[in-house]
């Protein structure tokens, strides 16, 4: 993808989503999410000799006994989180019946976390993701990385493509050696098969999902006659006839089937599913999400 | 079919270009989805759609092809070509008059006697004609017609087959010229036909019967009739052969001597004065050559007219190019009413 050939639309887009989120983030979720995803407090990092001025309480008396010299503990602030938008670029994300599409809502979503992260000055990396990993920005800090990151989500578009999680995950796995905090961000639509590298990633790193969902992947709309559908993500092209009570009932129970099938795979490797309405009501849900991690 | 144009062929040319217009329409449009409404993943869609839509869509098209292409078979007239040969038969009716009185028995007639060889050469002679109304009149001391009229030969050559004599018949015997030949004119007066014959068989003299043969004859000929008079057998001694039933119920066969005597001057007046032809035929040779004489003489007229008739056929592809394109355009604008239009 090239980074050069962004268009001032784009661009206007870019500024626009910053707009949109940074009151937001400022006023709500910064804190949110500093109280939700604190780091580990002080790890220990090395000794040092003890020069006057240092706190007391730090000096290492079982060192400085063996050595006879005085020596303090030296410690290394582990608030700083590496985090990881894990974004799912595949056709189907491009899919939206109201204002938005999935993409849309999920570029806010991530977006807002990575600007979260950033406030806190924590490092952000960004992962795209549909048959394979699309585009890898590995964690940084600062402003800049920010803006690449969302610039990044909005101009990069797996459209047409199938979505592959199993190969997002194993890239995961490969790269991040700290441990990191993973927001993945799908339709968790025709994913494959992905429990084994779930299973790896969730022993080092921490996972949260966020299912982006549209109204007419709960339930079909009205009665339309039929209507020649085409898949995002194949291709393909098929007659459904939305005025079918039958298939509207079946497609209900079908779809939540879809949806709880892999939400549970995620519980059950501890991961916690966060279901995200295309909609403006989007940060809502996100408020929900950090009140409920602090709980 | 066979004879089968059309007036406008050259219109037949554009079938092809709507074939191939159609085609492009349907066919090579279906790799453009661009209008089709664009879903996530039809994983998320049950499998249990029924197929019908799509094998119907895919006959949209044909029942389009197929109605419009009937509407531009129909727009090159197609013609059914009948070339007829219309025979104008003027047939001409034949009452034949069949003698059946004892002395017919006689037997100088093969097969067996002159009967039988009368009624053999009549079913010959039935056979040989096409488009004549024929007609039997059988006498002996009476006169009764067997066969009216009638074109139905099987019939006549069926009656005719199981004739007997007068008394086994159960007619009185003699020979009843006049009332025969009244008989048959009556029988022939109200034909329309334009030639009307008699061929009139006896063997005797006329002995009975209320009419004299004369005015028979005068009947005849002021309907125009003509009479083809046949005299049977040889005048002279001859013998009778007599049945009877002997004290046992056996039917018996003896000879009785006779003279036959045949009214050859009457007979060749009749057919003189009415423009027919006398024959005196002595055996059964003879009398076939007599019949065959006859047949040709009288040949029915037939006017031979050729020609062609042109059936136009142009409602057929029409109606049913017709049908088929509302049926197709109901299935498609209503019946499976969708989005996008395809």
């Amino acid at each position: 993808m090239s980074q050069n050939a962004v268009s001032v639309e784009i661009l206007r887009k870019i500024r626009h989503i910053e707009i949109a989120i940074r009151k937001k983030v400022n006023q709500i979720f910064q804190g949110e999410y500093r109280a939700s995803f604190k780091g580990q407090g002080m790890a220990f990092a090395d000794f040092r000799e003890y020069v006057p001025g240092d706190d007391v309480r730090r000096i290492s008396w079982i060192v400085s006994a063996r050595t006879g010299k005085t020596y303090v503990k030296q410690f290394e602030e582990e608030r700083e989180l590496s985090v990881v938008v894990l974004l799912d670029v595949s056709g189907s994300m491009n899919f939206g019946t109201g204002f938005m599409t999935k993409k849309d809502v999920a570029v806010y979503l991530g977006a807002t976390l990575a600007m979260s992260a950033i406030k806190n000055r924590d490092l952000v990396g960004l992962l795209l993701f549909s048959e394979t990993t699309d585009y890898w920005l590995p964690p940084k800090k600062g402003r800049n990385q920010l803006m690449r990151l969302i610039r990044d989500m909005v101009v990069i578009s797996g459209r047409g493509r199938q979505t592959r999680l199993s190969a997002a995950l194993t890239f995961l796995n490969k790269v991040l050696k700290k441990k990191s905090l993973i927001f993945i961000i799908s339709d968790l639509i025709a994913m494959g098969e992905y429990q084994n590298d779930l299973s790896h990633l969730t022993r080092k790193h921490e996972l949260n999902v966020f299912l982006v969902e549209d109204g007419m992947e709960r339930e079909l709309g009205k009665q339309m006659g039929w209507i020649g559908l085409q898949d995002l993500e194949t291709q393909d092209v098929r007659w459904v006839q939305f005025s079918d009570y039958e298939l509207k009932k079946k497609y209900a129970s079908h779809v939540e089937h879809q949806k709880g099938e892999a939400i549970k795979v995620f519980r059950s490797y501890g991961v916690d599913v966060v279901r995200v309405p295309v909609g403006p009501d989007w940060d809502r849900v996100l408020m929900q999400f950090f009140k409920k991690r602090r709980a | 079919m066979r004879n089968l144009e059309f007036a406008h062929i050259w219109v037949l040319l554009g079938v092809p270009i709507v074939l191939s217009l159609l085609y492009f329409r349907y066919y090579l449009r279906v790799r453009q989805y661009s209008s089709f409404v664009p879903f996530s993943s039809f994983q998320l869609i049950p499998n249990s759609q029924k197929q019908h839509l799509n094998f119907l869509l895919k006959l949209l098209p044909v029942g389009y092809m197929v109605g419009l292409s009937l509407f531009l078979v129909a727009l090159a007239r197609p013609q059914k070509h009948e070339s007829k040969i219309h025979k104008n038969v003027e047939g001409i009716d034949i009452m034949i008059t069949l003698d059946i009185s004892d002395s017919m028995l006689i037997e100088d007639m093969k097969p067996l006697n002159r009967l039988e060889a009368a009624k053999q050469t009549i079913i010959d002679f039935v056979k040989g004609r096409e488009h004549d109304r024929i007609g039997i009149v059988i006498f002996a001391g009476e006169a009764f017609t067997l066969v009216p009229l009638t074109l139905d030969y099987d019939l006549i050559q069926n009656r005719v087959a199981e004739l007997t004599t007068a008394k086994d018949a159960r007619i009185k015997d003699g020979t009843a010229l006049g009332v025969a030949l009244a008989n048959a004119a009556a029988r022939l007066k109200d034909s329309t036909a334009k030639t009307r014959v008699i061929i009139f068989l006896t063997d005797g003299e006329n002995n009975s019967g209320t009419i004299d043969p004369e005015t028979g004859l005068e009947i005849a000929k002021g309907y125009g009739l003509r009479i083809y008079s046949i005299g049977l057998g040889r005048s002279g001694p001859t013998r009778i052969p007599i049945y009877s039933k002997d004290v046992f119920g056996n039917k018996v066969k003896h000879y009785q001597p006779f003279v036959s005597t045949v009214n050859e001057p009457l007979l060749k007046r009749m057919a003189d004065e009415t423009g027919g032809k006398f024959f005196s035929a002595y055996d059964e040779k003879v009398l076939h050559q007599v019949f065959e004489e006859i047949n040709r003489l009288e040949k029915s007229k037939i006017e031979v007219h050729h020609y062609t008739k042109i059936d136009e056929l142009y409602m057929y592809p029409l109606r049913y190019g017709l049908m088929l394109l509302f049926l197709t355009l109901f299935v498609d604008f209503i019946l499976l009413r969708r989005f996008p239009v395809w």
